[in-house]
């Protein structure tokens, strides 16, 4: 028995490498694919230095082969109904302030466009849920707004809620936009009813990788976020990445929320060697964990994620902001007319700055009703409209869509200096190029 | 001098003496005050009179010596079966833990053979070989080999297992199961239970008709309804071919059904029931308004389901427990346990009865009390508080059982003449505690004999109606509160106003309440004394059988004692689940604004409950708006004020739900 | 259809897979023989000795191969059915339960009658049903909370009126004591002797992800279909958990076909003669306790890698999918599908690399399943656009091809 082992130790290797000649003989031959999913770059492709996997998903999108194209149009209907949920009230300050946020932006575009005339004279409603309530809430929300008649639905911010959600959307097959979750998982469901108009966690990650080992060539990076859902999908493909890229985290630590002495952490940290730190969570841990670094002497660059790129941020962490690198969805200061008549206009109507969910529900909600006035008042038709949709020009800039419908468009750099942020479009610099 | 000096001290001494004893006597007045009408009167003619320092001080606990001088065995007779031939009676003894068979030709007790706890009723084999009893607080059925006379085998079943049917033909028995809610379905050959069906609410009543083909079941308890939705109570009806639940029929505006019985024919089946008048206030007492008695009739084929009052302008025959048709069809005999009567129905003017009602004649006989008149041929009185029924096999004899008095009396059925008894319990029945257990059950002492305390206390637990009893109507409704183990956790009603049971039973419970003269001192010594001493939680189901915390119920236990968020951050003292809910009872017996107050409530702060057996006191809440206890925190803790909750996770509120459910008497607390 | 590149691909991915596993060469199809084509009722007649008692159903019995259903009967709203949009199908009794987007129809007797929200039902959209076959309760999960249906009577389950995880409840299924259900965020065993719930998520099982789509029993396991997470048995038995992955751990790749669960989304579990099947949106799966199989339409004759919904029943699997219902024994295929642009039917029949296609005068209503129930010779199937019965009509041997 025990000669066995090795022998076939040997086979499989043997195998893996007549795998190998044989996927590379076969991808010089066929198509290159339509879609690289999450326009992820080739040299952190899960096992890309192993093996071609027997089969890459969402190279193709996945077609709606139902019958609800059949539905007929609502008989002289007073409004279009739009539904929306999002963290609108209950314990988190940060998720339901963005959520009204998100709420203020598409509202906006569905008011602009009920001055234009809304749909063929029909003005659309928008009717807006909490999510952030107990257990699943937007389940439940989404078939109330189904109950309501809701022609699609936005929505929502929070990974948890928003995977209910869109499952629940394919089921009542309701055409959804999501404008405001980062989590990357969402759109790898393969639901054909549901687009992300907002980058991912991946984009962001894929913007560190790049700034860290690629551009400023770090070769030991730590990480330490919080143990929950949202920064453990949030960073998978930082941690992946820089498996990938041959140079894996030298350390990674998580901290339970609400803990506030990070010091046991950072030491590990330091012990480490790390060059770098990668902090994933909420933006007053940021803030505090970025806080306690400094003032114990440690001076790492800080990569963190587009929580951090906000006032709130730099008034949380003062002086201690200066250096921080974070990732950001696009340019807020692109100079970009539309978006400076958004802002301007945003400002005059609710009194504040918009933020980042604004902008990003402006334009999803933008996307949505001119599919609507394309497709008429049917989901499924609507569904074909949205999911169709390869490239739109939305006030943020080019919003991309891959093979699972999910904005691919690279992400922003946000440096802090001297106080303020400093962003560029991120472009993956080849190995080759500084590693 | 030195007499003088001495003679002095003691003077001083005795003035001393004078002072303090006159001090200690005030004081005591005070506090006699206060137990007893709640406050310091300024003018003492207030207060109850006949009290005892040994009332509180003695009866009043659940031990020591004063109670158990007090204390005595009884058998209390509780439901009966005989043997096909006439020669064999068989009565459960619910205090005694026993089976009792005896000899009718000659009424000797032959055996009292050991069974579980608080055995319920017992039915016999075809073949009268084996006998069946009902354990209700041990969840069994016992086997009794009629030869032998000894247990021969145990059957396992739901929780509180009570009324028995037994199809012989197809070797099946039927066990309504109150505690869990349905019935379980034996094989009897292996006692293997084939199948577990949900029946109604706290069923106990069940029987199969005389053709074999139903089983129905009746339920104490209304199902949960909406808040001040009137009580609908279940009738379910099994196919007995099958064994599954052929249909679920309910007699609305009524419930505590107790027994069931069938025509000869098989075509009508009779039940007894309550219709409260939960819903209208409680100052129409005067009215007949507060509850009356009726008799269930039900059609097994057609659907026919008609409630037909049992009772009389002006003279109520209250906690109707049993009902049975004699072998001729002729007629109905139900026993009173709250008037100690037996109602007897000429069962072919039940049935014109009927036919009117159905052809529309007579319109809503059940309120209807004069309608009693053309059906109610007798009343027969009874020893105390008579529950189960038994019909000779010639229909000439009827036997009762008078829990209360230990004994089978036995009645001739065309004169109504008692023939004869049957001593079970040697126990002296005028003992004081005894005599207070047949005062809670007997309705002599409200208005109109409309109801005992057992009325809204079925099993001296509670009724789970919310009633409308306060001065002004439609406010401060009332969710009625289990009395069982009430030691220690006074004060009393949700407004934490008595400040004991002898409070609580006064005074203004005569003017309100029992609209009567008010209870004798010795009366009400004698019905606190049983109230607080002889009344036990059944073994709560959900502890496992070495008292352990399941895996669940230790996580919802430390939920129950955080005292902090999942967030981490701290959960005010007060806002605590512990803090209010002490161990053993589960309560600090403290009034507390807790959020669950309404406009209809003249106080936002109510007294806290204690959760002994919570689980057996749905619906929950002041005024009964929570019909479970996860709607405590998922529908009326919006703001956190009943406990900091809403950050717990749906797994932790479930855990939290598991270990309320297996909180236990006092006694049991680890 | 297929390149030749993933027939290359797959042929030495197994032959990897087999020499790691000694399990020999896998014997799936490649999906690329020959096409023929028929007429109806083509195959082996159906011996009348064959067809199963609905009444003494065998836990074991298996068909004799995979059955060809046929004679295909259309039920939408014309004949009273509520909506076109049929959920769920559970056929219990005499009678055909149906899940649609209006309302709960119950066929019986030829007559449909419709169970509303007013009746007492938990809410309009009816997506999943089962019957507790020794008590008969039927078990209704909506899109907003539970019932039980009991002898005409409606209860209800909610997450705020009972333990119930979420009110969104995709599958339930009624074992004697213990019903099981999925939903949204959670799932969920209901010991209807105790009216105790027990929840799995993440924070009490291993399951990565709370989110529940499919759930099963079979002996003294369950099976809960968690989406993200696998698959997660748990013993009801010893207390014990087992959780099955997709093993290369990545949503966009699969990266070989038979090295265990082929994705970690899973809609629905399946269990039947102690084989596991599960049904993911990339593929379905298939476990008899020692190895996997992993199908895929461009690997296998499955007509669609998107499986709404899996079920397995006298030794073979159900798959309800949004291109064709799709049956199997793991080796012989039989797909059901409406002629495009016809009103006739198209079933294929693929066993080994052989491939036949049968154009048949009948046809199930739509070619997007979304859920199907079985019963001695009869099949109900839940589509996109109306409701089908089809029957036995022969078996998918040799002699077919």
């Amino acid at each position: 028995m025990k000669t066995r082992y090795p022998l076939l130790l040997i086979g499989a290797i043997c195998a893996i490498i007549s795998v190998r000649a044989e996927f590379a003989g076969a991808q010089t031959q066929s198509e290159p694919p339509r879609h690289t999913f999450a326009n992820t770059p080739a040299q952190i492709y899960p096992f890309f230095n192993f093996m071609e996997p027997n089969y890459r998903w969402f190279e193709e999108r996945h077609p709606y082969l139902g019958a609800a194209r059949e539905y007929p149009f609502p008989v002289n209907p007073e409004v279009v109904r739009i539904g929306f949920i999002a963290p609108l009230d209950g314990s988190s300050e940060y998720y339901s302030m963005n959520g009204q946020h998100m709420l203020n932006g598409a509202l906006m575009a569905f008011e602009e466009a009920n001055r234009a005339g809304g749909f063929r004279g029909i003005p659309f409603e928008v009717i807006a849920r909490n999510d952030l309530g107990l257990w699943g809430a937007s389940g439940n929300e989404l078939v109330s707004l189904d109950d309501m008649g809701v022609l699609a639905a936005i929505g929502s911010i929070d990974g948890n809620n928003t995977h209910v959600a869109i499952r629940v959307a394919l089921k009542l097959e309701l055409p959804m936009v999501t404008t405001g979750s980062t989590d990357p998982t969402l759109t790898d469901t393969r639901i054909p009813w549901v687009i992300r108009t907002n980058q991912d966690d991946r984009q962001f990650n894929f913007a560190l990788l790049n700034e860290a080992y690629n551009v400023r060539g770090y070769t030991r990076v730590a990480l330490l976020r919080a143990n929950n859902r949202y920064a453990r999908v949030g960073t998978r493909e930082f941690v992946d990445g820089a498996r990938r890229l041959g140079t894996p985290l030298v350390i990674r630590q998580v901290y339970l929320p609400g803990e506030r002495n990070f010091s046991p952490y950072l030491e590990k940290i330091e012990a480490a060697g790390a060059e770098a730190v990668v902090l994933w969570g909420e933006v007053d841990e940021i803030a505090e964990i970025i806080r306690q670094m400094r003032e114990s002497g440690m001076n790492q660059t800080v990569f963190t994620s587009d929580k951090a790129v906000s006032g709130h941020f730099l008034q949380l962490a003062g002086e201690h902001a200066e250096g921080v690198i974070a990732a950001y969805p696009f340019h807020p200061e692109s100079g970009n007319s539309e978006l400076e008549a958004f802002y301007r206009n945003y400002r005059e109507k609710y009194q504040t700055e918009a933020n980042s969910f604004a902008v990003q529900a402006y334009d999803g909600a933008r996307l949505l009703i001119e599919s609507i006035r394309k497709a008429g008042l049917n989901r499924a038709l609507v569904r074909d409209e949205i999911t169709s949709i390869e490239s739109y020009q939305g006030i943020t800039g080019t919003i991309r869509l891959d093979g699972s419908w999910n904005n691919v468009t690279p992400a922003f750099i946000a440096e802090i200096r001297n106080g303020r942020f400093y962003f560029h479009q991120f472009e993956w610099v080849a190995e080759s190029d500084n590693r | 001098m030195r007499i003088r000096k001495r003679t002095l001290l003691l003077v001083i001494l005795g003035l001393i003496l004078l002072l303090a004893a006159n001090r200690f006597y005030n004081w005591s007045l005070d506090h006699y005050d206060y137990y007893t009408i709640g406050v310091i009167p300024e003018v003492r003619e207030r207060h109850i009179e006949g009290m005892k320092c040994i009332s509180c001080h003695g009866y009043m606990q659940r031990d020591g010596f004063l109670v158990d001088r007090y204390k005595d065995v009884y058998k209390s007779p509780y439901n009966m079966a005989g043997t096909t031939d006439g020669e064999y009676l068989l009565v459960t003894g619910q205090e005694s833990n026993s089976l009792f068979i005896t000899r009718l030709s000659d009424y000797l007790l032959e055996k009292e053979i050991p069974v579980g706890k608080r055995p319920h009723s017992v039915v016999l084999s075809a073949d009268n070989r084996t006998a069946y009893v009902s354990n209700q607080w041990s969840n069994t059925v016992s086997v009794i080999d009629m030869q032998s006379r000894e247990e021969t085998g145990i059957f396992e079943t739901g929780g509180g297992p009570s009324g028995l049917a037994i199809d012989s033909n197809r070797n099946l028995l039927y066990v309504a199961n109150t505690y869990t809610s349905d019935v379980s379905v034996l094989d009897l050959s292996s006692g293997r239970e084939m199948r577990r069906l949900r029946a109604g609410n706290y069923p106990t009543g069940i029987g199969l008709s005389p053709d074999g083909k139903h089983v129905i079941v009746v339920s104490q308890r209304s199902h949960l309804t909406e808040h001040r939705a009137p009580p609908k109570t279940e009738v379910t009806l099994i196919n007995a071919g099958t064994q599954r639940v052929r249909e679920r029929r309910f007699f609305m505006e009524s419930h505590i059904m107790e027994r069931i019985d069938f025509t000869p024919e098989g075509d009508l089946a009779f039940t007894t029931l309550v219709k409260p008048k939960n819903l209208v206030p409680s100052v129409k007492i005067e009215h007949g308004w507060m509850m009356t008695f009726s008799l269930g009739v039900i059609s097994p084929e057609d659907g026919m389901m008609i409630q037909l009052p049992l009772d009389e302008p002006n003279s109520y025959y209250a906690d109707p427990f049993d009902v049975k048709v004699s072998p001729d069809g002729k007629k109905v005999f139900i026993s009173h346990s709250g008037v100690d009567r037996i109602s007897v129905l000429d069962l072919d003017q039940v049935r014109k009865v009927i036919a009117d009602v159905r052809e529309g004649v007579i319109i809503e006989p059940e309120n209807d009390l004069l309608l009693s008149q053309r059906y109610v041929i007798e009343r027969i009185e009874t020893g105390a508080n008579p529950k189960g029924l038994l019909l000779s096999a010639d229909g000439e004899t009827l036997f009762v059982a008078e829990r209360l008095t230990d004994r089978i009396s036995l009645y001739e059925t065309q004169s109504y003449a008692k023939t004869g008894e049957i001593v079970v319990g040697q126990g002296n029945q005028n003992a004081f505690l005894r005599r207070g257990e047949q005062f809670f059950n007997n309705a002599a002492h409200t208005f109109q004999n409309q109801y005992s305390c057992y009325s809204c206390h079925p099993d001296n637990h509670e009724d789970g109606l919310t009633y409308d009893m306060a001065y002004y109507p439609g406010t401060d409704l009332s969710n009625v509160q289990t009395l069982r183990e009430l030691s220690n956790t006074s004060p009393f009603k949700w407004n934490g106003r008595n400040t004991s049971i002898y409070m609580q039973c006064g005074m203004r419970f005569s003017t309100f309440i029992t609209r009567t003269e008010v209870f004798s001192p010795d009366d009400l010594n004698a019905l606190v004394g049983f109230m607080t001493s002889r009344i036990d939680h059944p073994p709560n189901m959900y502890r496992t059988e070495n008292g352990e915390l399941t895996p669940a119920q230790k996580r919802g236990k430390e939920l129950f004692e955080r005292t902090t968020t999942n967030s981490g951050k701290a959960i005010p003292l007060r806002d605590q689940c512990i803090t209010c809910h002490p161990p053993p009872n589960f309560t600090d017996r403290l009034m507390h604004d807790v959020g669950t107050g309404t406009d209809k409530d003249s106080h936002q702060d109510f007294l806290t409950p204690h959760l002994n057996n919570i689980y057996e006191s749905a619906p929950y809440l002041h005024d009964g708006r929570a019909n479970t206890l996860e709607e405590l925190w998922t529908v009326f803790n919006d703001e956190d004020e009943h406990g900091v909750a809403n950050d717990m996770t749906k797994d932790q509120l479930n855990d939290l739900v598991e270990y309320l459910l297996s909180i236990g008497s006092a006694k049991y607390y680890q | 259809m297929k390149s030749t590149f993933h027939s290359k691909r797959v042929k030495v991915a197994s032959l990897l897979i087999s020499l790691m596993m000694i399990t020999g060469l896998s014997d799936l199809p490649d999906g690329s023989g020959t096409l023929h084509s028929g007429s109806e009722k083509a195959g082996t007649e159906m011996d009348s000795k064959s067809v199963i008692n609905p009444d003494s159903e065998e836990k074991d019995f298996r068909f004799p191969a995979v059955p060809i259903y046929g004679d295909w009967t259309v039920y939408t709203m014309d004949d009273g059915l509520p909506s076109n949009k049929i959920n769920a199908v559970k056929i219990d009794e005499d009678r055909i339960l149906v899940g649609t987007d209006q309302g709960l129809a119950v066929l019986e007797n030829g007559k449909w009658t419709i169970y509303t929200p007013e009746d007492g039902l938990a809410h309009r959209n009816v997506i999943s049903l089962d019957v507790n076959a020794s008590t008969g309760d039927v078990w209704i999960g909506t899109m907003s909370g539970l019932n039980r249906w009991s002898a005409g009577v409606f209860e209800r389950f909610d997450q705020f009126n009972s333990g119930l995880a979420n009110d969104v409840v995709y599958e339930v299924q009624a074992d004697e004591r213990y019903t099981w259900i999925a939903t949204a965020a959670g799932a969920n065993r209901f010991d209807t002797y105790t009216n105790q719930w027990k929840i799995f998520n993440e924070e009490t099982s291993p399951m990565h992800e709370p989110w529940t789509y499919g759930i099963t029993y079979g002996g003294e396991k369950a099976w809960i279909a968690a989406w993200g997470g696998g698959v997660v048995e748990y013993n009801n038995e010893t207390d014990q958990f087992r959780v099955y992955r997709d093993p290369d751990g990545h949503f966009q790749i699969s990266l070989f076909p038979d090295d265990g669960l082929v994705h970690d989304i899973t809609t629905g579990v399946a269990f039947d003669n102690g084989v596991l099947w599960v049904s993911t949106y990339f593929g379905l799966s298939r476990y008899n306790g020692q190895r996997w199989w992993g199908f895929f339409d461009h690997n296998s004759p499955l007509t669609s890698n998107f499986v709404n919904a899996v079920k397995a029943k006298y030794g073979i699997g159900y798959m309800a999918t949004d291109d064709g219902l799709n049956t199997s024994d793991g080796n012989v295929w039989v797909t059901y599908h409406p002629a495009e642009g016809s009103s006739l039917g198209e079933t294929r029949i693929t066993i080994g690399d052989r491939q036949r296609r049968i154009t048949t005068e009948t046809s199930i209503s739509h070619g997007f399943i979304w859920n199907m129930d079985i019963r001695g010779d009869e099949i109900w199937v839940a589509t996109s656009r109306g409701l089908s019965r089809g029957v036995v009509t022969g078996y998918a041997d040799e002699s077919i091809l």
